[in-house]
């Protein structure tokens, strides 16, 4: 019943345009991602979770 | 780096509280699907009792494991992470208080109200009106709670693991509301704006994503963080983090693969759209590859140290799930698979492997440090690993093959042309020792979970005496003006959180557009006529009773599916059903052609005790409704509502409701006289559901024969 609802969805443009939107949005953080210059940036971020151990959480017994 | 420092004391309070409700609904959710799985494999274990029959207690199991557990699981995860990746406390700690018992009053009540008989009737989202407004409050005190740990934190940037939890808050507020949409009757009962075909693909809309949003990217969020935790070791790649964040936001809600396929695309774009179906195995599979390839290096500790052996397994099983959801949406797969147990086991290769197996590994290692002392035992987390891994295993192949053995004989046809199977019995009767198996396999992953309760209630009892711990942090004082690109954006957080924002609304948009216009596209049938009143009174106890959880109402349009039911089903033919019924699994037969297929002492005899008239039935005896009395007064608000929808009733007709229900109910009951049924019982709801099950598919039927009758006429 679904496939007989949507075959007569009558705005094909709708899909298609999310479509292209999301190629375009996929290709642009693929190349966001691998472009070298960003690599020492990523880098630092990915070590966000295990700074905090080195740099921040000093216990302090009171 | 901001060189000046300040002293800061984690709310660690809250994240305690969160476990300790972890641990209370994920015990109580695995008992109700160890129970209700022994029920299958006995009926007797229904105790003939209403509030713990079948059709109430799965969905109180179901949102007791997803919303109890799953939910205070998540919670506790980022509470915890969110405050120490962003350097800060929850916004409030009023807010945090009210999150927290807020949530639980919620869970409590689902619990009582589906055990009461209150039920939506749509699955994942039976909840009635009220809870639903609460569940909405609640929800957003905890988005602001959460962002206003954005916006006091002390550290620069947002990592990966906060991305995915913005998109949940979102996302899941959206899927909420929207799905919830309803009119009241009462102070418990409702119908939604939406119906027939309309509210099927809304309810889709958000079962698909509610998965992905509730029990996904929370959960990513979490390995993102506690992985490399636990590990210590920074996440294998940052890069295909971004690219999993964006491609999971982007496709699960964007790429809705069925739209894609059965819409009248282009055909270019149908084949791009089937490259993206398969595309989903990608952002799962890169983020479950970046999670194992965390722990390079690091193999001999996965054997040894239990934690990480549940984050192993839990990978894995995310890889596992996530390879086997889009291959049941390929349609000759899908056509073996839909409506058998086969997507019964993928849930929960997903829920328990995934959600469970994570969430362990999370608690794990969480509580010794929260609580400042060591795991109390090391072997019995050991044991609980196997018997869970051991208990998933046996529950996975047992409903695989449950599932496959079910699909195929239901399509079995012999070479003159009949089915192999005719009665649909003889289907359950095969698989009910998998029905053993899973509740055995199920009984081992419950008891995993109590021996983990076990072992962290003594390693709590342990603890030495608690001590406020102060961490020394950056003052929050940071420009975004030198950084460029990404890393800019996020700094910016309400700037990014926006473009998500933009991103699932977007998508949604997108995805729900066809949903919204769907009774545009519905070919009326001028032969399907709103229910009666009576009708609708039985119809509420069907909705009631869960009867959807084990029958579908919807015939596919194949040659085994016309040879067993009839008809394949039409959109139009649930234009006024409030909610659809169309039912996800078949555990009993398809009922959309039910009515006038048997006489109405056969549902009389049938709902008294099904193995009079079915013989081995799995199906639970109903003896309430041949005592408990029809809600006639209310018919007539019902009817009201109904019309404010859209139904087409006049006004005599709602003016008149209680008296044509009585009248129906005279009528039914008259005819069952014969067979010594007393005439006292015409105001009981059994009338009322025999009335509501005669009236299934007979439109069409009615429909069929005047068409056929008048061909003829022309042909003479």
């Amino acid at each position: 019943m679904k496939a007989e609802v949507l075959s007569k969805f009558d705005q094909p443009w709708l899909p298609v345009m999310a479509q292209l939107l999301f190629i375009a949005v996929f290709v642009g953080f693929v190349y966001y991602a691998y472009r070298k210059k960003n690599q020492v940036i990523f880098q630092e971020q990915s070590m966000l979770p295990l700074e905090q151990d080195k740099n921040a959480e000093v216990y302090n017994e009171r | 780096m901001n060189e000046k420092t300040e002293k800061l004391i984690y709310d660690d309070k809250i994240i305690k509280m969160f476990i300790m409700a972890t641990l209370l609904w994920g015990a109580v959710g695995m008992l109700l699907g160890v129970t209700a799985a022994f029920q299958l494999a006995d009926w007797n274990l229904n105790f003939n009792l209403e509030w713990l029959t079948f059709g109430r207690l799965r969905p109180i199991h179901t949102n007791a494991a997803i919303f109890g557990f799953a939910g205070n699981g998540i919670f506790a995860g980022i509470y915890h992470s969110t405050q120490r990746l962003l350097k800060t406390r929850p916004l409030s700690n009023a807010l945090s208080q009210f999150h927290f018992w807020g949530w639980q009053l919620i869970i409590v009540a689902a619990a009582v109200s589906l055990a009461a008989g209150y039920s939506h009737g749509k699955e994942y989202a039976e909840l009635e009106w009220p809870i639903d407004l609460a569940i909405t409050l609640v929800w957003v005190a905890f988005a602001v709670n959460f962002f206003g740990m954005l916006k006091t934190r002390r550290e620069q940037h947002i990592y990966v693991a906060i991305w995915f939890y913005i998109a949940t808050i979102v996302t899941v507020a959206l899927l909420h509301i929207v799905n919830s949409l309803e009119i009241p009757v009462d102070w418990m009962k409702s119908y939604p704006i939406y119906a027939g075909a309309q509210d099927a693909l809304v309810q889709w809309w958000y079962g698909h994503n509610a998965v992905a949003f509730f029990l996904t990217t929370p959960f990513l969020g979490l390995m993102y963080y506690y992985v490399p935790k636990a590990i210590n070791r920074p996440v294998y790649s940052y890069r295909l983090s971004i690219i999993h964040f964006w491609s999971l936001v982007f496709i699960y809600i964007w790429a809705g693969p069925h739209h894609l396929l059965y819409t009248s695309l282009p055909e270019w774009s149908q084949t791009l759209g089937m490259i993206f179906s398969v595309m989903l195995w990608m952002p799962s599979w890169g983020g479950m590859i970046n999670g194992l390839l965390t722990m390079r290096g690091a193999w001999g500790r996965v054997f040894n140290e239990p934690v990480l052996k549940f984050m192993a397994a839990a990978l894995t099983f995310y890889g596992l799930s996530t390879f086997e959801g889009p291959l049941l949406s390929i349609k000759s797969v899908n056509h073996i698979a839909h409506f058998t147990d086969w997507i019964v086991g993928h849930v929960h290769s997903g829920t328990i492997g995934w959600n469970y197996f994570l969430v362990a590994a999370m608690l794990l290692y969480l509580v010794p440090i929260l609580y400042q002392t060591k795991l109390y035992s090391q072997r019995l987390a050991n044991w609980q690993f196997w018997l869970g891994t051991i208990g998933l295993l046996l529950y996975i192949v047992s409903m695989w093959t449950a599932g496959i053995t079910q699909g195929l004989m239901w399509r079995a046809i012999d070479e003159s042309g009949r089915l192999v199977y005719p009665h649909f019995i003889e289907t359950v009767v095969r698989i009910v020792p998998m029905y053993w198996v899973r509740g055995f396999g199920g009984t081992f992953v419950f008891v995993s979970f109590l021996i983990m309760i076990y072992n962290l209630f003594k390693t709590i009892q342990s603890a030495p005496e608690q001590k406020e711990i102060e961490y020394v942090v950056p003052v929050a004082n940071f420009s975004h003006k030198e950084e460029k690109g990404h890393r800019k954006l996020e700094g910016l957080t309400l700037v990014f959180s926006v473009l998500t924002v933009l991103a699932v609304l977007v998508g949604s948009a997108i995805e729900i557009l066809p949903s919204f216009l769907a009774n545009k596209f519905v070919e009326r049938n001028d032969a399907v006529k709103p229910y009666t009143a009576l009708e609708i009174a039985g119809r509420d106890i069907y909705v009631r009773e869960g009867c959807y959880v084990c029958h579908s109402q919807q015939i596919r349009p194949t040659v085994a599916e016309k040879l067993r039911y009839g008809e394949p089903s039409t959109a139009a033919e649930s234009i006024y059903d409030r909610p659809f019924q169309w039912g996800s699994r078949r555990i009993g037969p398809d009922l959309a052609r039910q009515g006038g297929k048997y006489p109405d002492m056969w549902h009389y005899r049938h709902m008294l005790n099904p193995r009079e008239v079915t013989q081995k039935s799995i199906m639970p005896n109903y003896p309430w409704l041949f005592v408990k009395e029809t809600e006639f007064g209310i018919l007539k608000k019902k009817l009201s509502v109904m019309k404010s929808l859209g139904v087409p009733y006049t006004e005599a007709e709602i003016d008149g409701a209680i008296a044509s229900a009585k009248a129906q109910a005279e009528q039914i009951t008259t005819g069952l006289a014969s067979s010594g049924v007393p005439a006292k019982m015409k105001d009981k709801q059994i009338i009322a559901l025999i009335a509501y099950l005669q009236r299934l598919g007979k439109d069409t039927k009615v429909s069929a024969e005047l068409t056929e009758g008048l061909s003829e006429k022309g042909a003479e």
